[in-house]
């Protein structure tokens, strides 16, 4: 259970980092930037426990929903679209997430 | 004539190279930053300072893809780059299995599914991509 938390935590510290960087680029405030660097660094002892339990491959797989959470995110914050060809590729990432957690 | 066109040929032969260079550091960085993980994971907590040394590690091998990623983006476009580092996926697969993690079909398939949309993502907006 602590190890499903801790990816959870990983997968948010990857995407709020992504959203904070790419906020600091558009609005140049520097707390953002450090936010962005604090978040990436929270990343990686959150992925280190969530990789004690859950396995390499599993954790880093599940991090790809990175993909799909920045830009469904970045939607509502910068306004941002994205074209059928991307709209199925963050709907592959999900089925492989699904396909790949399959008992 | 033959000579601009000789010369033209050994310059998209020297791109594709440090194309192939820059993606296969950036892939291997980030495996290698993978393996790190894996060998902290293993630690005891009864060991913090090699586990801050790992992590420590790792940080700065993160600071590396970002040079590695600083220098891609001034000579290529991301929709070739980016794409190709999804390869990511699959190689880490291979690693867990190195760590003896069991790998499935379902795993294969999965892993697979991912890369196809991580490549469909970039291919789709290449300009707005995260780094995983």
């Amino acid at each position: 259970m602590t190890a499903w938390i801790a990816l959870t935590l990983c997968l948010l510290c990857t995407v709020g980092a992504q959203l904070c960087f790419k906020a600091y680029h558009l609005r140049h405030h520097r707390m953002l930037l450090w936010m962005a660097l604090a978040l990436f660094a929270a990343a990686v002892p959150s992925t280190m426990f969530a990789v004690r339990d859950l396995g390499i491959a599993r954790v880093y797989v599940a991090a790809a929903l990175t993909y799909v959470a920045a830009p469904l995110l970045a939607i509502r914050l910068f306004g941002e679209r994205f074209g059928r060809l991307q709209a199925a590729g963050l709907a592959l990432i999900v089925a492989g997430v699904v396909v790949y957690n399959m008992p | 004539m033959s000579e601009p066109a000789r010369l033209d040929g050994t310059g998209r032969h020297r791109a594709t190279a440090l194309l192939v260079a820059f993606v296969a550091g950036n892939v291997s960085l980030q495996l290698f930053a993978a393996k790190l993980v894996k060998d902290a994971s293993a630690l005891p907590t009864s060991r913090p300072f090699a586990l801050a040394l790992l992590l420590g590690i790792v940080l700065v091998l993160a600071a590396a893809r970002f040079l590695v990623w600083g220098e891609m983006h001034k000579r290529y476009p991301l929709s070739l780059a980016y794409p190709a580092n999804a390869l990511f996926f699959p190689l880490v697969m291979a690693l867990a299995w190195f760590y003896g993690e069991t790998v499935t079909t379902a795993n294969i398939a999965g892993a697979a599914l991912v890369t196809i949309g991580v490549v469909l993502c970039l291919l789709g907006n290449p300009d707005e991509v995260p780094d995983p």
